[in-house]
């Protein structure tokens, strides 16, 4: 601090307010004022360590301490120096007789006599330089603490009345009469600086003045009216200073402090004589006794209080020690009455808690703020309280969004708390059962402990759960009439369902934690920096494993809160606050997750407003699918009977959408929880409002239903869709084709009876009209007399075609039955299908030729039968060389175990048998000789003709590998078609079935095929070069045939202009006649006059003519 | 009786899945971190004060899930924030490319008063991933559409490695700040030592 301010202050009587001013803020008991001592003779005190030192008129010095010591020397004891080490014996001594709980009385423990020369004036402790300065008759001198020797001595200082210490510059200010002397303490002395002088005594003025300490510059400030200029330094940069009744901060430079944004005054009640600072609160001492003030609002409201000292009006003259002791006590004394008195200032907890009283909450939040950091748990626990007591009281007040932070910071405020505050969201039922789980919980924990020796005294964990519940519904009860009503009440909801949610995000969170009970944590809070879930695993999340991806987890979370009361009143109130709240959707999506809420009261609040496509999801989320599917049944088609009408999403479901909603209601419905009665019952009215969304409904189940569940309900109901879905079924693998291609068939049949005999009625009917006499077209009659027979509506039918083409494809039918279910006169084709598949060709060509009398269909049939019996063959002659080849491997692996080797060649030579046998098939033998491996019974080898199987043993040597691309080459070379290119081969060998084969095995393969490609380049090449030479061969022709002469002579003329054609160019007509080039291209329009004796153009019917005159003749080409 | 300080600041965290919302969140008030990714399921809060100069503010930071199938009930905890913190992968150019629809959506569900003003703060998370050889978002081009926006604070961050949290945070607490109206308090240059004293109270009538 550049300047330092000594003042003086004396006499001077200010205005007296009286004693009960202070009417702005709020009383509060900050000190308690307790009787120290007596002491006639004191003058001046200070505090240091936990000793009040007690300056005496006669020069001594008292030691006065609530720990009592045993005086052994003239000095304090060096362990006192910080105060913490006092005598352990003698203070436990003086514990043992103190009330417990009561502080020890103080008592003189040491008394220090002509400590100063004359009288003490005044004390300073300068703790930067662990001094005390003592001022005396004989000046300023300063003494070593703890052993107070006399260090150094203030010159010039005999006879001064005030002196000032600042610790930060070392600068000693020392004030005699009207001078003021400034010194420099240097670590040994204090050297003298510069003087100053006021134009009065200090000790006599009213004024105010700042000293420059640089250049001992005076400077006034102010003058008070109050009893006394009195100020007190509140830190290292601030003095408050009395003017009048009010405290002002002034800072460095001398310029009023902005200490907190304020004005930095601090108003008083009455004019104070004595100023003194105990943090946060300025003390001023007058006449009245002590007023305490804060030195800055905590928040908004002042707080203060008024203490009477109970001394004689008489004893105005108090001295307070400049400083406050470490637990923030002051100390002062009358000089009249010789008492001294403590200031002991009441814990910030405690005042915190008179505060919460007052209804100060922001201030009793502030004060908590103050309490040390070694009581953190109490100061925590206190917050809580504060927290949960501003938000009722904010809520109280229509201030939802700050009550809520303010529950949200209250580690006490449960899910219970908020819902208590809205007796709509909770049903007193639920409220009351979450609450007694609660309850249980808590005393089944606190049994718990006492069990293991932490506490005693616990209740019944079921006595503890009813009273909790019975009070929940009490509270519920008084809270009714608190609710907000209409907009508020909207507004207030909107506030709180973020919060419930979050209570249940950690209700989800610690049911996915095992180490934690559901029902206890439901109570959290929001305080999670000091929450123990917070730290065991963060709240919001559900912390699972890695391994269950999310949607997994929120389902094992679901199964976990099943049957948790606080999870059911929770969901419940969710669902109830988003029907309070406008339709966003949100509700519908609530409730289509997995929920707890309690299906009753869900019930009846979706049912009351209208919600029915949100009470459709919370009966599917509940497994009530009957009740679902009812509803969506009274949706889609009586909507009208509701209790109320729909409402939202649920008042678009009339008619189709409804129906289309059951569809994907059923098509949703978990496997297990299939029920094929009542799917039955419902695809009833589904089936007849829309066909088509009755077959979605079947087709589209995943899993889906067995067809033998389904084929009834369709049979039953929509009969004409039993084929389409088992078409569907068939194709999609969901049926059986051995089983149901004969029902399919079956199906066909009757479809093709029903539509058949009604087209038979119809015609019937035409034929009788005419035989009534009335006209008929030759139409008419024609498909009356085919309907007759039977003939001409059932191709018609697509029934007929489908089991037509069913019956060529499928090879499961029971053809013998379907032929003699058929009548005998209808349904020719498929007759005769049935007797292709039967290997009956000649009654089949029979029906073909003779009755239907299509030829085209027989030689469609014809050819059929014959790719159906190549494709016979190929596929026995490819199992024939599997075979084959698989019994070589196995002989080739028993002579190799037997020590022998298969002889080269042999396998090829025993395939080539095999394509002798077949006839048909050319075989190739490459590489082995004629070695012929005689004995090779195919057949024996019982090998399966249908597929081919790994060899046993198929890793086995080098030279097996080229018997694979023997196989392969004699099997493509059966796919080769007439163009020369392959096939698929369909049991080409391939890595599976054969095992490593080695690459140079299929030389000879190669070595064949680059022979064969080879010979097919040069056919090709000799083909095309004989192709060419026909062409010009061709063309030579054809300008011999079209080349002749034409003799023009001097008479000839034109057949245009009728004029000699003479030499000029001319053309020649296909007639023979002749025209000038010149008229034909006039004539034809072209207008290009040709030049020169040749020229050639391609308008005169595509002829090119060359003329040349003179009896010359001409060669015309086109 | 003066304006009451404000002293409770409502912060939103969003972004997509996996971007590192609630391990920043426990990393500034919990000082912990888990490299197990747990995707949040609804959301919820966390309560930390912060000393902004020479006010202690509480600051309540909602951390609502990234997967879409949890933001149904989202818009709900919009309401009354005072600063929206985006929070995006480095290493993910697609969670980068997606901050513009969480600020639209945000300005849309929440709808401020000042939405051009509202104070937004953008952290690019995970930059410790593979010691920065994993980037796909340069810093550079995080800024530039920060500038874009108005000039949104940008942060690079790991919530691991405990690498710019509290910076960050302390922004958006002192961004949150700035957002609130000014308090209307009479404070003087000077006190004229000459005139006659007038208790405080005297003009604070009201109370």
């Amino acid at each position: 601090m550049a300047r330092d301010a000594a003042a003086a202050a004396k006499g001077g009587g200010g205005a007296n307010r009286g004693g009960q001013g202070a009417a702005g803020g709020r009383h509060i008991d900050a000190f308690t004022l307790e009787h120290m001592l007596e002491e006639k003779r004191v003058a001046c005190l200070e505090v240091w360590s936990h000793y009040v030192l007690v300056g005496l008129t006669d020069g001594t010095l008292l030691l006065v301490s609530q720990r009592r010591r045993v005086p052994s020397s003239s000095s304090l004891a060096a362990s006192d120096a910080d105060g913490s080490s006092a005598s352990a014996g003698t203070d436990a001594a003086q514990a043992a007789q103190q009330a417990p709980g009561q502080p020890p009385p103080w008592a003189v423990v040491q008394s220090l006599r002509n400590f100063g020369k004359g009288q003490i004036k005044q004390l300073q402790v300068a703790r930067e330089r662990s001094m005390l300065l003592c001022l005396a008759d004989d000046g300023v001198n300063a003494y070593v603490l703890p052993g107070l020797r006399l260090k150094a001595q203030a010159g010039r200082s005999r006879g001064a009345s005030l002196f000032a210490w600042h610790g930060g510059s070392d600068t000693l200010a020392v004030v005699t009469k009207k001078r003021l002397a400034l010194f420099k303490y240097e670590g040994l002395e204090f050297v003298f600086q510069r003087e100053a002088y006021f134009p009065d005594a200090p000790t006599c003025m009213q004024l105010y003045m700042t000293v420059d300490v640089a250049t001992a510059i005076v400077t006034p400030l102010f003058t008070t009216k109050g009893p006394a200029a009195s100020m007190v330094p509140v830190s290292a940069t601030e003095v408050l200073l009395a003017r009048d009744s009010s405290g002002v901060l002034y800072g460095p430079e001398g310029r009023p402090s902005k200490r907190g944004g304020g004005s930095g005054a601090v108003d008083w009640a009455v004019p104070p004589a004595v100023l003194a600072v105990s943090e946060p609160y300025a003390v001023a001492v007058s006449e009245a006794g002590v007023e305490a003030r804060l030195l800055q609002p905590l928040n908004a409201a002042d707080l203060w209080q008024q203490l009477a000292l109970a001394l004689p009006a008489a004893a105005t003259s108090c001295g307070v020690a400049p400083t406050a002791a470490a637990d923030g006590s002051l100390f002062l004394a009358s000089r009249g009455t010789g008492a001294i008195k403590q200031l002991r200032p009441v814990s910030f907890a405690r005042q915190a808690e008179q505060l919460l009283g007052l209804g100060e909450h922001e201030e009793a939040l502030a004060m908590a703020a103050l309490i040390p950091l070694e009581q953190a748990e109490e100061r925590r626990q206190l917050e809580d309280i504060i927290h949960l007591g501003y938000g009722r009281l904010l809520f109280r007040q229509g201030q939802y969004e700050e009550a809520m932070l303010h529950f949200g910071m209250s580690g006490l405020a449960g899910p219970l708390h908020l819902l208590r505050l809205f007796p709509s969201l909770a049903p007193p039922k639920l409220l009351a059962a979450a609450a007694a789980e609660q309850a249980a919980a808590a005393a089944e924990a606190a049994a718990a402990s006492a069990v293991a020796g932490e506490g005693v005294g616990t209740r019944e964990p079921s006595q503890a759960g009813e009273q909790a519940a019975a009070e929940a519904v009490q509270e519920l009860e008084e809270a009714a009439d608190a609710e907000p009503q209409g907009e508020a009440f909207v507004a207030a909801v909107q506030v709180v369902t973020p919060y419930l949610l979050s209570h249940r995000s950690r209700l989800a969170a610690a049911a996915a934690s095992p180490a934690r009970p559901a029902t206890l944590l439901g109570g959290g809070g929001g305080s999670q920096q000091h929450t123990p879930q917070a730290v065991a695993g963060l709240a919001g999340e559900v912390e699972v494993e890695m391994g269950p991806s999310p949607s997994t987890r929120a389902v094992m979370v679901q199964q976990q809160l099943e049957g948790s009361a606080t999870a059911a009143l929770l969901d419940t109130s969710l669902l109830l606050a988003l029907l309070a709240m406008p339709d966003s959707g949100a509700l519908l999506r609530f409730v289509h997750r997995p929920n707890c809420v309690d299906l009753e009261a869900g019930e009846a609040a979706l049912k009351g407003s209208g919600r029915y496509s949100e009470l459709v999801a919370l009966y599917q989320t509940k497994g009530r699918h009957s009740a679902a599917l009812e509803l969506l049944h009274a949706l889609s088609q009586s909507p009208e009977q509701l209790p109320s009408p729909p409402q939202g999403a649920a008042a678009e479901l009339r008619g189709l959408p409804g129906v289309w909603a059951a569809v994907k209601y059923v098509c949703h419905m978990p496997e297990g929880e299939r029920d094929l009665g009542l799917i039955s019952t419902h695809a009833k009215w589904m089936l007849a409002a829309d066909p088509d969304a009755g077959l979605e409904m079947f087709g589209s189940m995943d899993p889906p239903l067995p067809p033998s569940a389904v084929l009834p309900m369709l049979t039953s109901y929509a009969p004409q869709l039993a084929g389409l879905y088992l078409e569907a079924a068939l194709a999609t693998g969901a049926a059986d084709p051995s089983v149901y291609e004969q029902e399919l068939a079956r199906i066909y049949l009757e479809r093709i009876a029903r539509s058949t005999s009604s087209t038979i009625g119809a015609a019937k009917g035409a034929g009788a009209g005419k035989a009534a006499g009335k006209p008929a077209g030759k139409g008419a009659a024609k498909v009356a007399g085919e309907a007759a027979e039977g003939v001409v509506d059932e191709a018609a039918v697509p029934e007929y075609g489908k089991l037509k083409q069913l019956i060529l494809s499928s090879c499961r039918l029971n053809y013998e039955a379907l032929l003699l279910v058929i009548p005998q006169h209808r349904m020719l084709e498929i007759r005769a299908a049935l007797l292709e598949r039967l290997g009956r060709h000649t009654e089949a060509l029979r029906i073909y030729i003779h009755r239907l009398r299509q030829l085209g269909a027989a030689e469609a049939y014809c050819d059929r039968v014959y790719q159906r019996r190549q494709q016979q063959l190929r596929e026995q002659r490819h199992a024939e060389l599997a075979a084959a080849l698989r019994w070589q491997r196995q002989a080739a692996s028993a002579a190799a175990g037997s020590g022998g080797a298969a002889p080269a060649g042999w396998a090829s030579s025993s395939i080539a048998g095999l394509g002798g046998s077949s006839g048909s098939i050319r075989s190739l033998q490459f590489g082995g000789g004629g070695h012929s491996g005689s004995g090779t019974n195919l057949h024996a080898a019982g090998v399966p003709a249908t597929k081919l199987q790994r060899a046993a043993g198929s890793g086995g040597d080098s030279e097996d590998g080229a018997d694979i691309y023997l196989l392969m080459v004699q099997v493509l070379l059966e796919e080769e078609d007439s163009s020369g290119t392959f096939h698929h081969v369909e049991h080409a060998p391939d890595h599976a079935v054969w095992g490593e084969v080695p690459l140079a095995s299929a030389l000879p393969f190669l070595e064949g095929a680059l022979w064969g490609a080879g010979e097919r380049r040069r056919t090709a090449a000799v083909a095309r070069n004989l192709r060419r030479s026909e062409h010009v061969g061709l063309l030579g022709e054809l300008a011999d045939a079209r080349q002749r002469h034409v003799l023009l002579t001097p008479e000839r003329n034109c057949s245009i202009c009728y004029k000699r054609v003479g030499s000029a160019a001319l053309v020649v007509f296909p007639t023979g006649m002749l025209a000038h080039y010149s008229c034909h291209r006039r004539a034809s329009g072209a207008g290009q006059q040709a030049s020169g004796r040749a020229s050639a153009d391609g308008t005169a019917n595509g002829r090119v003519a060359v003329g040349a005159g003179g009896g010359s003749s001409f060669r015309e080409w086109s | 009786m003066a304006s009451r300080k404000r002293t409770l600041l409502k912060v939103i965290i969003l972004g997509d899945s996996g971007v590192g919302k609630t391990s920043l969140m426990n990393q500034y008030v919990n000082k912990k971190f888990s490299s197990q990714y747990k995707a949040t399921i609804g959301a919820d809060f966390l309560t930390k004060e912060v000393q902004v100069d020479d006010r202690l503010v509480t600051m309540q930071i909602w951390d609502t899930a990234g997967q879409e199938r949890f933001q149904s009930l989202g818009v709900a905890f919009y309401r009354g924030a005072d600063c929206c913190v985006l929070v995006y992968d480095v290493n993910s150019s697609k969670t980068f490319d997606n901050l513009e629809n969480w600020r639209d959506e945000f300005l849309i569900q929440a709808s401020p008063s000042d939405p051009d003003n509202f104070p937004f703060v953008v952290l690019g998370n995970k930059v410790d991933v593979e010691g920065g050889k994993a980037r796909q978002v340069s810093e550079k081009k995080a800024k530039q559409w920060c500038g874009a926006k108005g000039g949104i604070p940008h942060f690079d961050t790991s919530a691991k490695e405990d690498l710019n949290v509290d910076d960050a945070f302390q922004t958006i607490a002192r961004n949150a700040l700035k957002n609130e109206s000014e308090e209307e308090l009479y404070i003087p240059e000077t006190v004229d030592v000459n005139a006659q004293a007038a208790p405080r109270r005297a003009q604070s009538s009201c109370c």
